[in-house]
């Protein structure tokens, strides 16, 4: 198909070099004009650097910009910290030098709690520190050897299992040692010494223990009377 | 007159009968009514405090607990026979009283006890006597159910260290039925 030279009012006239050396679309150079493509061919290269350079050039001024921002950074973040202690709460204390401020320092004097939050804890720790002692007053054993109705109780409104220690009152010899944890009991057992015949007037030591190191937390004492039958 | 005669006759006889009838169940013998009795083991169970947690402040003022109780949750009446008072962990008892909180020496180990069961003015008062002992006497009776209000102040001198939960005395309550 030919194209109609002689009808375009522009026939003749040389678009600006400007224009040609930085199209809007170096790989695609504008056709409006037959007459460009004669200049636009060998000038192509030189088009393609130079965009490249300034590319350079601008990535080059983002990183210079990248650093002074991290260099500022780093000044100010011990710049502030320096200053930060000169204001504590909403007082704005002054800064002398050689002389830091106490950044763990608050608003109040150290009168600690009230009367009524003490006595509260102590309550709680009273609470705590009670202790539910039960058993049979008056076991009875067959022999000195044979099971006995101990029948002790660690109540499960107990907090710590309990050690239960038998002395007879005469000669405080230990006869019986057990461990009963919460909530569990102890029907019938045996003593660690063959009593022979007879009544023993003996107390049974009832002591809460830490769980974890077997420390005695406590004790209680409950009057009772162990019988050997034979 | 006749029907006057057969009335008095009529009741005679009544009379009569019911002499010889009682007369005749006496001869059969006396009747006795067994009353048996069971008795299970009875429950003994007290809930005494085996903690009494004093708090020295930091203007020296003693704190103590005024919620301590003893419950007799036993099937009767019960007693309290005996309460020892020892200083354990290097700290001694001294007599209730005899320690001048304000010039006792700072960090001096001594504890003073005064234990009040029962009313705050009328109830029985114990006091530590020095040595690990007490001038408790008698006995103190709880009734079946009864919680026995149990209040208690101390001596302590001064001390530089703080301490949180520090064991320094050891009170024991040894209590039985009342016989």
């Amino acid at each position: 198909m030919q194209k109609q030279v002689l009808n375009n009012p522009f026939a003749g006239i040389t678009p600006p070099t400007r224009q040609l050396q930085q199209p809007l679309f170096p790989q695609q150079p504008t056709k409006l004009f037959p007459q460009q493509e004669q200049y636009q061919q060998p000038q192509q290269p030189q088009q393609s650097e130079q965009p490249e350079k300034k590319k350079k050039k601008k990535s080059k001024k983002k990183y210079l910009l990248l650093l002074l921002l991290l260099l500022l950074l780093l000044l100010l973040i011990p710049t502030i910290w320096l200053f930060k202690g000169a204001f504590i709460g909403d007082v704005d204390l002054p800064s002398f030098p050689g002389i830091n401020w106490d950044k763990n320092q608050d608003v109040g004097d150290l009168t600690g709690k009230s009367k009524e939050e003490i006595v509260a804890a102590l309550n709680d720790k009273v609470a705590e520190g009670m202790i539910n002692i039960s058993m049979n007053t008056n076991p009875i054993f067959e022999t000195g050897t044979s099971m006995g109705t101990l029948m002790i109780t660690n109540s499960a409104s107990n907090r710590y299992p309990q050690l239960i220690e038998i002395y007879t009152k005469d000669d405080n010899t230990l006869v019986y040692s057990g461990a009963v944890d919460i909530g569990n009991k102890v029907e019938q057992s045996t003593l660690l010494v063959d009593l022979p015949k007879g009544d023993y007037e003996c107390i049974a030591y009832f002591s809460a223990i830490n769980p974890e190191t077997g420390e005695k937390l406590g004790t209680a004492g409950a009057n009772i009377k162990i019988t050997v039958l034979n | 007159m006749k029907t006057n005669r057969t009335k008095f006759f009529s009741l005679f006889l009544v009379l009569a009968m019911l002499l010889s009838a009682t007369t005749v169940m006496a001869a059969e013998g006396e009747q006795t009514v067994p009353v048996d009795l069971t008795v299970e083991e009875p429950i003994f169970s007290v809930t005494v405090p085996i903690a009494l947690p004093i708090t020295i402040t930091a203007q020296g003022e003693i704190l103590t607990s005024d919620t301590a109780a003893i419950i007799n949750n036993s099937a009767g009446p019960v007693v309290i026979t005996d309460i020892q008072t020892k200083g354990i962990n290097g700290w001694e008892t001294a007599a209730f009283g005899s320690i001048d909180m304000a010039s006792a020496k700072v960090n001096t180990k001594h504890v003073s006890l005064q234990l009040i069961f029962g009313d705050k003015d009328r109830g029985t008062i114990v006091n530590t006597t020095g040595e690990d002992t007490n001038d408790f006497a008698g006995f103190i009776r709880l009734a079946k159910a009864e919680t026995l209000p149990l209040l208690y102040d101390a001596e302590v001198p001064a001390q530089t260290t703080a301490y949180e939960s520090a064991q320094i005395a050891e009170v024991i309550f040894t209590v039985g039925w009342d016989e």
